[in-house]
């Protein structure tokens, strides 16, 4: 079964503007791990927001997991996106006024999915620790303030965030222009790592075509789009 | 699962600095609008129990106002006095159960001296048609005794036996007093929270008998009667400056008005004292009214002010609300988590602001009541108080939607990808 599938979607923001969309189609494969590949203004977070269904394209057709996102209403797509996918953001990853291990729960406050397949073999937070744990932050960092952690920790407590309650879908948005080569590869190996043992589906999007060794696949962004490039962006 | 308000309350709580001086100020204004109308309340309260029972007041032809004004809370002077004829005859009206006789101008130490007779202390009433009790000594009998009230023994310190001397005119009117003519306290009335407190007690007799050697507002120079010869004069009084009067049946008393009114004898004037007491309370309500809408506009700022920190608090929380976005919540749930925190907050210091109000009632309340006379409501909460509180509430409510909505738009301009 694809995990994604795209079938003629367009999307634009707002009436008269031009298009910032046009794919004609895209499957991913359950299990695969996908790089998608783009520079800025390319359309990519369109697409990512299309796929967790927090935008609808003005025509086409969706499909996320065999759900069609383009025949639920706003509160089905919330309500998939907390059930289904897991994300992680360039930056600023953590909502600063929770600690580490609140961070990493989030999700399983908005899907009693998330709750249910975290606390399968125990409690949500005791997976969560030991996701935390697997990801190099251990013991009391967990209750640490998130101002108090570095770059590399955000990133990886965020990925704990997208891991927890084993969503099917991860997308990681350039997930780790923040960090050195060093610590990037690292951070890559953990994540692709994870998402094996766990089975998700990861789209993992970046400009940094050095990345691409370890994906399973590369899609460039100026090949599936055919909307005309914005120059202003 | 509740997880938003303990969200909205850690969110909060990281921006107490911001929310903390705004809560200061919303509680503030609080504190002042209930003030207001708690202060308000109770005077209205204390001003309807100042007299009761009376069914007209009798003085000179002036305004119903400021006959009420000077008879009955002792403020400003009477244009004109009643002659004692006249007052006598209508003491002596068939319609006429009982009459009080006042005489006022004089004063000791700041506190009004008024002139009566025992009568005053058989007929007057104050508050539910409550009689005067005596807190300690008895009533005056004679000539040079004083009853005084209790504000005037807790604030000289007088006790029972003590000599006072009384200055001529209102406070500080005159350099003049009465000193070769001093009065013993011989009885001190109980607390009534009215004007009762402040005034000193004499018979009419008295006021006659320290005027004897008295001319045009002065001593007169080279004569001087010894306090044991006043009794070989005649010491009724000539006039007198007010009366109150009940009637026989209250059905009366418009009659018994116009009888006054039309009297032949010198220009009267007879007041209902519930009518007057009406008249003076409504000229007084403009004041109340705009202190009331002052204190309105004080909450209006200050809800603005909580508006316009979350809305500047938006920006900086772009990041935040993406996050809480993609980790599944809905639109509506990040409106309500801003509309929550403005409640929060606006209900934070409500809180505050009538524990404030019960506070500073608790601790200033006797002082109140000692320099104003007015005594302050003690029960911690009012129904009317409780309905202020909720329509401030409503209005942050109704404020808090414009920083919710704008929430509610960013999100979805936003989405995943907060523009910073």
């Amino acid at each position: 079964m694809a995990a994604i599938s795209l079938k003629d979607v367009r999307y634009r923001w707002g009436r008269g503007r031009p298009l910032t969309l046009d794919i004609a189609a895209l499957e991913i494969g359950s299990g695969e791990r996908v790089f998608l590949h783009g520079a800025s203004g390319s359309g990519k977070s369109t697409l990512l927001n299309l796929l967790a269904g927090v935008l609808l394209p003005e025509s086409g057709v969706v499909q996320c997991l065999g759900r069609e996102l383009t025949r639920l209403g706003k509160r089905e797509r919330d309500r998939f996106r907390a059930d289904h996918v897991g994300m992680i953001f360039q930056q600023f990853n953590l909502v600063p006024y929770l600690s580490v291990l609140e961070n990493v729960l989030l999700p399983c406050h908005f899907s009693s999915r998330r709750v249910e397949q975290a606390s399968a073999d125990g409690s949500a937070a005791a997976q969560a620790r030991q996701l935390l744990d697997s990801l190099g932050l251990a013991g009391e960092l967990a209750a640490r303030a998130v101002t108090e952690l570095s770059v590399g920790q955000q990133q990886r407590a965020a990925v704990a965030r997208a891991l927890i309650g084993r969503p099917e879908l991860i997308i990681a948005d350039e997930p780790t222009s923040a960090l050195d080569a060093d610590r990037r590869d690292r951070f890559l190996d953990l994540l692709l790592g994870k998402c094996e043992a766990i089975g998700s589906t990861l789209l993992y999007v970046s400009h940094d075509l050095s990345l691409t060794k370890h994906f399973t696949r590369c899609i460039s962004m100026s090949g599936l789009n055919h909307a005309p490039r914005e120059e202003a962006a | 699962m509740p997880y938003l308000p303990v969200l909205a309350l850690k969110s909060a709580w990281n921006r107490r600095h911001t929310l903390g001086l705004i809560l200061v100020s919303v509680s503030l204004s609080a504190l002042m609008l209930l003030g207001v109308d708690r202060v308000r309340t109770s005077a209205r309260e204390s001003f309807a129990q100042t007299i009761s029972a009376t069914d007209l007041i009798v003085g000179a032809r002036t305004g119903q106002v400021q006959l009420l004004l000077y008879s009955v809370f002792r403020l400003g002077d009477a244009t004109n006095n009643v002659s004692w004829k006249s007052y006598q005859a209508i003491a002596s009206h068939p319609e006429v159960a009982w009459t009080i006789p006042i005489a006022l101008g004089d004063s000791h130490r700041g506190f009004p001296l008024l002139g009566t007779t025992p009568a005053y202390f058989d007929h007057f009433r104050y508050g539910s048609r409550q009689p005067l009790d005596f807190a300690g000594g008895r009533r005056f009998e004679g000539l040079f005794e004083a009853v005084i009230g209790s504000q005037v023994a807790k604030k000289l310190g007088y006790g029972v036996g003590d000599r006072i001397v009384i200055n001529h005119g209102a406070a500080g009117t005159s350099q003049f007093d009465h000193s070769d003519k001093p009065f013993t306290v011989v009885g001190i009335l109980a607390d009534t929270g009215t004007p009762v407190d402040r005034t000193v007690h004499v018979s009419l007799a008295a006021i006659e008998a320290i005027h004897l050697d008295w001319s045009g507002g002065a001593p007169m120079p080279g004569v001087s009667i010894p306090e044991q010869y006043v009794t070989r004069f005649d010491l009724t009084p000539k006039t007198i400056t007010a009366a109150f009067v009940g009637l026989k049946s209250r059905a009366a008393a418009f009659r018994m008005q116009r009888t006054v009114n039309e009297f032949k004898g010198e220009p009267l004037l007879a007041a209902l004292p519930g009518v007057a007491l009406d008249q003076l309370w409504s000229v007084m309500s403009v004041a109340e009214q705009a202190l009331l809408f002052t204190a309105a506009m004080v909450v209006a700022a200050s809800l603005a002010g909580l508006v316009a920190v979350l809305l500047a608090g938006l920006g900086e929380r772009r990041r935040e609300l993406a996050i809480l976005r993609s980790v599944g919540a809905g639109p509506w749930q990040i409106l309500l988590l801003i509309l929550g925190e403005s409640l929060l907050v606006t209900l934070a210091a409500c809180a505050a602001g009538l524990l404030a109000l019960d506070l500073l009632t608790w601790i200033g309340g006797p002082w109140i009541q000692s320099r104003y006379g007015l005594t302050l409501s003690k029960s911690p909460v009012s129904a009317n108080e409780l309905m202020l509180l909720s329509a401030i509430l409503a209005a942050a409510a109704i404020a808090s939607t414009l920083p919710a909505l704008k929430a509610y738009r960013q999100t979805l301009a936003d989405g995943l990808t907060p523009r910073l």
